[in-house]
């Protein structure tokens, strides 16, 4: 076992289990922040990608294989955007948040909060099938660019920002539903 | 029907035309891409690709022609889908679906050549601000699933072709969603533009109502001053007559003719003050003319004046002079014989007109909301930001009217 394999593995573990318990928590609907872990993902499996030379070895089944793997992952991430619960923030974990963010937070608190619950975990559980699925294929065609690091944060970046677009979306609505809702009590 | 009568909204000429030529484009692009495919050998393909090609570019040419349909106008316009609409509506989408499903089969045999239907619908798909912007992507990575699973079950698929394939896809997806922020803005702009004209109507039928209401209360004013009046005198004069007093007669007639004369004078002004209500308008002075009338109706009337008069808008001296009227014609009404003590009041920032009339004895108090006519004093005067009371005090009928100069 090389110390790469054995960094993505460890590195593969960390991100499941990361997220798997970021599916159950409720979390502050921050666009700003809620993009940032998709976009350090991207950003590391583009930067492994190219490092890792994984483009000369790329096959054009291998870019079919990528490509169902993306959809899978775009499909998967709204789905989670759109089995995502909401509810308004409560003043403590309002007051909580801005404790804990003082200095970066510019004067505006987030409304709500969401979290996927089970659904959203089921979910994830598909997508690491799917990935698996793709590894298994990997090894018996023998391609080094379907088992790269890379392409695995990639899809994953892939599948929370889609997540995330969905849930933006659907936030700005619930946002307003629990404005009003003050406004009102 | 006509196309613009079921649009409801007319078509600019320039988007019928542009509309026409969008329709006459597509078809061209099916008949030269049809073309290629059998000059490239698409008829030595298996029976299987031949047909879904050919449904594929059907499917593109029908899409087309939906274009050419009152719902592809009403798309610009904007104007609501109902009716024979939807249904255009929906035979356009799922032409373009089925255009970008078999489009996508065919993608690998036909090297990309047949992908083309499939690219154009998409574009289609995605651009229009009618169609949930869901159906446009997911429509999009439909596609790329199927190409993919296409690419895997051949297996021998030259690169060129997964990236034209590739390459077309992300730019007709782009290419649809620009197009759509344009066309939402588009429609969004106009949108805007029938709330403002909705807006400013709805002002001008609000102001033609004030107005009206306005007049009515100038009609009012005048009619019921000197009719009243003279209901009185004709009635005086008929008791008179009765008794065979001709001459008393007399001196009533010739005071309802002057009563009469005054309520000519009345409606002449208020109808010069409706045509020019810039007209300025001497306030003591016809107060003091409705005080003059006042007594030759054999009633008693006195008008002071507190403070130095001065420049008041045409529009608050209207309101204190029917607020004297007003007095003067309740008095001779309830109290008829009873002494009305008339002070206008000229103070730095407001004008006020206090009429005080003994209650005559045995009369029935006056209702605490008003007549028809102290209510529409206080309308008027609190139109003009001042205040209109009435009350008995110490066994007199007080009215008092202010305006802000």
């Amino acid at each position: 076992m090389t110390v790469q394999n054995l960094f993505s593995i460890v590195l593969g573990i960390a991100l499941i289990v990361w997220i798997a318990y970021r599916q159950l928590t409720w979390t502050p609907v921050v666009p700003e922040r809620m993009w940032r872990m998709p976009a350090i993902l991207a950003i590391i499996g583009v930067v492994e990608l190219i490092q890792g030379n994984a483009f000369a070895l790329v096959r054009v089944t291998d870019v079919a294989i990528v490509a169902i793997e993306l959809v899978i992952s775009v499909g998967l991430g709204v789905a989670m955007g759109a089995l995502a619960h909401f509810r308004p923030m409560s003043d403590d974990s309002r007051t909580a948040y801005a404790a804990k963010n003082a200095a970066r937070v510019a004067g505006v608190l987030p409304a709500v909060e969401t979290r996927n619950g089970w659904f959203g975990m089921a979910l994830w559980v598909v997508l690491i099938a799917a990935r698996v699925g793709a590894e298994v294929w990997a090894h018996v065609s023998g391609s080094a660019f379907l088992m790269s690091t890379g392409i695995i944060l990639v899809t994953v970046a892939v599948n929370r920002g889609v997540r995330i677009l969905v849930i933006t979306r659907r936030a700005a609505h619930h946002s307003a539903l629990a404005a009003t809702a003050q406004a009102a009590a | 029907m006509t196309d613009a009568a079921l649009n409801g909204s007319a078509e600019t000429a320039a988007g019928r035309t542009s509309r026409r030529f969008s329709v006459a484009l597509n078809v061209a692009g099916v008949g030269i891409v049809a073309f290629f495919l059998v000059r490239q050998g698409l008829l030595a393909q298996p029976a299987w690709v031949v047909a879904l090609t050919g449904v594929a570019l059907l499917a593109w040419l029908l899409r087309s022609l939906t274009l050419g349909s009152p719902w592809a106008a009403s798309l610009l316009t904007g104007s609501d889908s109902r009716g024979p609409m939807a249904s255009w509506e929906l035979a356009g989408t799922v032409a373009a679906v089925v255009a970008v499903v078999l489009g996508s089969v065919v993608a690998v045999p036909t090297q990309v050549l047949g992908y083309l239907p499939a690219l154009v619908c998409i574009g289609a798909l995605t651009s229009s601000p009618r169609r949930p912007l869901v159906l446009g992507l997911a429509c999009t990575l439909l596609s790329l699933l199927i190409v993919s699973l296409a690419v895997l079950a051949n297996g021998q698929v030259p690169p060129s072709v997964l990236l034209g394939a590739g390459a077309g896809l992300v730019v007709s997806a782009l290419v649809g969603v620009s197009r759509r922020e344009y066309r939402t803005s588009a429609l969004r702009q106009r949108e805007l533009l029938d709330d403002r004209i909705r807006l400013a109507e709805e002002r001008e039928h609000g102001a033609a109502l004030a107005e009206r209401s306005r007049i009515a209360r100038d009609i009012h004013d005048v009619l019921a001053h000197s009719l009243g009046g003279l209901v009185l005198q004709l009635d005086a004069i008929d008791a008179l007559l009765d008794s065979g007093k001709t001459d008393d007669a007399h001196a009533r007639v010739a005071a309802a003719r002057g009563l009469a004369a005054s309520g000519l004078d009345e409606a002449r002004r208020a109808v010069d003050a409706l045509r020019d209500p810039e007209t300025s308008a001497d306030l003591a002075g016809a107060i003091d003319d409705l005080v003059v009338t006042h007594r030759s109706l054999g009633a008693r009337a006195e008008l002071r004046i507190i403070g130095e008069p001065g420049e008041l808008g045409p529009d608050a001296a209207s309101a204190l002079r029917r607020a004297a009227q007003e007095a003067l014609s309740n008095a001779r009404r309830h109290a008829p014989g009873s002494p009305t003590d008339l002070m206008l009041t000229w103070s730095g920032d407001a004008v006020s007109l206090a009429a005080s009339t003994p209650l005559a004895a045995g009369a029935a108090t006056p209702s605490p909301g008003g007549g028809h006519g102290l209510l529409g004093l206080r309308e008027r005067v609190e139109a003009l930001g001042g205040r209109a009371e009435w009350s008995v005090r110490q066994g007199s009928f007080v009215v008092t009217a202010a305006v802000p100069r």
